[in-house]
């Protein structure tokens, strides 16, 4: 053996032969019986010559056994299948907070007692099982057994389960044996509330890892009140009653009974009492009140701090709320019932935000009711009341297939394209008795449509088609129909089968759906079109068919809902709302750490919503100080200019301006004009998310020890019971075979055997 | 719009077209106001000029433009869905429809349609009625019918009534199925087709009982009525009209 041959520390013997095991075995009986067959005359033979001769035979048949089996020693380098164990120890700034316990200590002196005790227990795993340490803030990074017991929580997030599947997921050769995971349980990334999301059980599940968890912070004496969470609508209606609801959770403490206080931005909006259950018992909180005030706000539900309270900042919690303006007001007049008009009324009157009058002429002087006017619920057309003194009142007013003719309208028709020059949203829609069929061409309102009418009647044409989206159609907001590209859902609506016929478009007004190539006048007839005329906006729908995309899409087994969907954004279009403006300014995130700077990104947009390159924009910051209850007026904190580059963006990134809520609103004008304005608003925490929502959550470390099959240790001293999966078997690194027959002197002694027993044989008298 | 009569013309090549299939609306004009009728395992159509004389009585009496005639209907049939107003009437008991039929049905109300149930025989718990309640029950699993209050919105929406009336008076009330804060199926045991039916001579097939001519007026102006609400909903709900309304009802 050579020197490498020590490194061998296992051996066996073998068998080389190439042949299969039951042909040598076959060949061996064989043998056997023939030694025995002629061994039959040796039986006569004196004792000693007899056991001499019947061994040599014996002898010979072992070497020739031997020969065919060809025997061999196996040496093999071997060791059992590693395994390892990870160590990980959560290192992010919640793990300074106080423990909690009598003494006092924060959780990292906690973890480091924890990991320096444990250590032996660690050291009598079996030899072939490798302890690895790691540490995890936002990330996961390798560390050492030394330097666990020094390491600084320092981290800025905690995100526990990128942590563990980083460690389930890495090193594939080296099965994992089991994870020791060490931390508060305050994630701030990925795992909300107590209990542990479905889909994260399941993979613990599979993976089969016991993952035992080391849950520090919640001893004994740990006493935390906290705002856990905080539920709102996503917006509001001035003026209409919004409800707010918190949970708070009390650790540590006997039942207290403490005001609540919901602030938006700084000022006190409400003020309740609430009755907390002691031993982290919950309660929620109700606010119900009416925003004053339109825009986007700063809110934040908070308790006062009580005695002994290890965490305060978890006290407050803050969120954003828009509240928009009134409810939208709406005149719908329409020249007769139909199955158009009734569904563009039950849509707007499901719409909570919008407030609808509706005037349908149900009678022409022509209809005979055939009964007294008492007996009849009708009222005269109060063209003067609408048109001259309620008009302004309006936010949209929409002609319907509403011939204005009959009743003496033409006086007010003025009226309501000042209404649309001031600033208010017009919309006509087509059909038999609308537009050109009803003499609007030579009208003034003519002036303000988005479409050109031809003079005349006439124009009203019946033929089916499905209309086309218009590039425009493809980014305008109005034609933002779920279901995929907005041209294919189109194309899988409902043909339309009448529309009525146009010169074309006004100037500057945008097509966004067209009748492709119409049996009568030029191809691509606008079908749906928008216009900006002074500060209104106007929308002309050349068609009554638009209902075919609520009930005869869903007979179709289509959603049945485009109709619905397209009326809503052409609501918001026409009013003007602000999430549909062309300028608009986000914060990102909506929430900044202390010190973290300010993100803010302005994007501006053409008429037809395409980003617009090389608009100026102007940003102001303003910023709401706590004050107490009484009202802080906005302070400007910051003012920038810019313009925005090819993509249509401006990222505006300032300086922290300290903690308190904010808003950034800001104007922006492009060479055609005015593009409106936008604000949103932001929070800048008093301090960092790690502290904010540093409380400990025993119950999510006891959900992942019980979803991998770990268990939740209490003790140091209980780390050598528990329990890993050790790997079974043992892996050969090294092998090699040394044939002990396969040599020539073998068959020497094999020959000299067999030579021997002849010549001894013949000498005693035997053939 | 052509809908009714491009539709109508591919119909009218089917035996499911009522009379004569007259696809022609009456005004000359678009966009017409259609009904569908029903056909179902029973005696589905036991007054086959109703629906067109009602028409002629809408067109006469409102701006509301119609077509000429009804259209007979499957469940199965795309035009369903084009016509949300269904007439489903019967003279007598009639088969429950299978799972498809109401599963179509039920999609018909939610999303917008109005049916109009009609029993002719003269039965209010047996008969027609208990098959139309046992159906409507099934498209609303299984809740019971309301009686619509004469409050509603339906008793006012172009006449101002104070009862329900048709070729009988079996029952002053008519029940209801709501959807989404709409009634949007209704139940009468008065036989309403049956005061509106005329021979091709123009007279009235059936005589009215007990109230006669003035009764089957009373009848018409339910019928526009239910017309009314189909086509405005709770239009003459809103504030604007109430002091008119009120005004009138105290005279």
């Amino acid at each position: 053996m050579d020197a490498q041959d020590l490194a061998y520390n296992d051996w066996s013997i073998t068998a080389l032969s190439p042949w299969p095991w039951p042909v040598l075995a076959a060949a061996v009986v064989l043998l056997a019986v023939a030694a025995w067959v002629v061994a039959g005359p040796l039986r006569t033979a004196p004792g000693a010559t007899r056991r001499l001769l019947l061994g040599l035979r014996a002898l010979g048949l072992l070497a020739g056994a031997a020969l065919l089996v060809e025997p061999g020693l196996q040496l093999q380098q071997v060791s059992s299948t590693p395994g390892r164990v990870a160590v990980l120890l959560d290192t992010s700034r919640s793990m300074g907070l106080p423990s909690g316990g009598e003494a006092p200590a924060t959780r990292m002196d906690r973890a480091r007692e924890f990991v320096t005790v444990a250590a032996a227990a660690l050291q009598r795993l079996p030899p072939s099982v490798s302890v690895e340490s790691w540490t995890f803030d936002r990330a996961l990074a390798p560390s050492t057994a030394e330097a666990l017991r020094t390491v600084a929580p320092a981290g800025d997030r905690s995100d526990l389960w990128r942590a563990l599947t980083g460690v389930l997921d890495g090193r594939p050769g080296k099965p994992l044996a089991g994870v020791l995971l060490i931390s508060d349980g305050a994630d701030t990334h990925d795992l909300p509330g107590n209990g542990l999301p479905l889909e994260a059980a399941e993979r613990l599940r599979r993976a089969g890892v016991p993952v035992h968890t080391v849950a520090l912070g919640a001893e004994r004496g740990y006493r935390d009140v906290a705002v856990e969470s905080v539920r709102a609508d996503d917006f509001a209606f001035v003026r209409n009653p919004l409800e707010v609801e918190a949970t708070l959770v009390a650790t540590g403490y006997d039942a207290l009974d403490l005001p609540v206080t919901l602030r938006r931005d700084g000022r006190v909006v409400a003020v309740t009492q609430v009755q907390l259950p002691g031993g982290g018992g919950r309660a929620v909180a109700r606010f119900k009140f009416e925003p004053r005030d339109v825009g986007e706000a700063v809110y934040a539900v908070e308790v006062p701090a009580q005695v002994g309270e290890v965490i305060v900042d978890n006290n407050r919690r803050s969120f954003t709320l828009k509240t928009i303006r009134d409810r939208i007001r709406v005149l719908q007049v329409a020249g007769r019932p139909s199955w158009d008009v009734r569904f563009l009324r039950r849509l707007l009157k499901e719409n909570p935000s919008v407030d609808l009058i509706s005037f349908f002429i149900l009678r022409t002087p022509s209809d005979n009711a055939n009964v007294r006017q008492d007996e009849l619920s009708l009222i005269p057309f109060p063209t003067r009341e609408l048109f001259t003194e309620e008009l302004g009142t309006f936010d949209v007013v929409v002609f319907q297939n509403f011939n204005f003719g009959p009743y003496e309208m033409g006086a007010y028709l003025p009226n309501v394209r000042q209404f649309v020059l001031n600033g208010g949203g017009f919309a006509m829609v087509g059909g038999e008795l609308s537009f050109s069929e009803a003499g609007y061409d030579s009208t003034v309102l003519a002036d303000v449509l988005p479409v050109r009418l031809p003079p005349g009647r006439g124009h009203y044409v019946e033929e089916p088609y499905t209309p086309t989206v218009t590039e425009a159609g493809r980014r305008h907001p109005i034609m933002a129909l779920p279901g995929g590209r907005v041209g294919d859902v189109v194309g899988r609506l409902p043909q339309f089968e009448g529309f009525n016929l146009t010169d074309g478009l006004a100037p500057g007004a945008e097509a966004l759906l067209t009748h492709p190539a119409p049996r009568s006048g030029p191809r691509d007839q606008p079908v749906l079109a928008v216009r900006e005329v002074g500060k209104g906006r106007t929308l002309s729908l050349m068609t009554d068919n638009l209902w075919f995309w609520a009930l005869p899409d869903a007979g179709a087994d289509g959603r049945g809902t485009a109709h619905r969907e397209l009326w809503a954004n052409a609501i918001r279009w026409l009013i003007g709302d602000p999430a549909l403006s062309r300028v608009r300014v986000e914060a990102r995130g909506g929430a900044f750490d202390p010190g973290q700077p300010v993100e803010l990104v302005v994007r501006a947009f053409d008429a037809s919503y395409r980003p617009l390159p090389g608009a100026h924009a102007e940003l102001v910051l303003e910023g709401a100080l706590e004050g107490g209850d009484a009202a802080v007026p906005y302070r400007a904190v910051a003012q920038q200019k810019g313009v925005t580059g090819p993509e249509g963006e401006w990222v505006v990134r300032v300086p922290s301006p300290g903690p308190g809520a904010y808003r950034a609103r800001v104007t922006a004008r492009a060479a055609a004009g005015s593009l409106g304005s936008d604000e949103d608003a932001f929070l800048v925490r008093q301090s960092d998310r790690e502290i904010a929502e540093g409380a400990p959550r025993p119950e999510l470390m006891a959900a992942l020890s019980e979803a991998s099959g770990g268990t939740v240790v209490r003790s140091p001293d209980d780390v050598g019971g528990l329990e890993w999966k050790i790997p079974e078997g043992v892996r050969v690194h090294r092998r090699r075979t040394e044939p002990l027959w396969d040599r020539w002197e073998a068959g020497a002694v094999f020959a000299l055997l067999w030579a021997l027993e002849w010549v001894l044989r013949r000498r005693a008298g035997f053939a | 719009m052509s809908r009714a009569f491009t539709r109508r013309a591919l119909l009218a090549a089917t035996p499911a077209v009522l009379g004569a299939g007259a696809a022609r609306a009456l005004s000359g004009g678009h966009n017409p106001f259609t009904v569908a009728q029903l056909q179902h395992g029973g005696n589905w159509n036991p007054r086959p000029t109703a629906m067109r004389r009602l028409l002629w009585e809408v067109s006469k009496r409102t701006s509301i433009d119609v077509a000429a005639d009804a259209t007979a209907v499957t469940t199965d049939a795309r035009e369903l869905f084009y016509q949300p107003f269904l007439y489903w009437t019967s003279d007598g008991e009639f088969p429950p429809l299978d799972a498809r039929a109401r599963e179509k049905l039920a999609r018909y109300l939610a999303f917008g349609g109005f049916i109009l149930c009609d029993s002719v025989d003269g039965a209010v718990d047996r008969g027609a009625a208990a098959s139309f309640r046992r159906e409507l029950g099934a498209l609303t699993s299984n809740r019971p019918l309301d009686v619509i209050p004469r409050e509603h919105v339906l008793f006012k929406s172009f006449y101002l009534l104070d009862r329900a009336e048709g070729r009988m008076v079996n029952s002053p009330d008519l029940w209801g199925i709501t959807v989404d804060n709409r009634v949007a199926a209704v139940l009468t045991v008065n036989d309403l087709g049956g005061a509106y039916a005329r021979d091709n001579f123009g007279y009235y097939l059936h005589e009215v009982v007990p109230g006669g001519d003035l009764q089957r007026d009373r009848a018409f102006r339910l019928g526009v009525n239910l017309v009314m609400y189909a086509t405005c909903l709770d239009y003459k709900e809103d504030q604007v009209h109430i002091p008119f309304i009120l005004k009138k009802r105290r005279r």
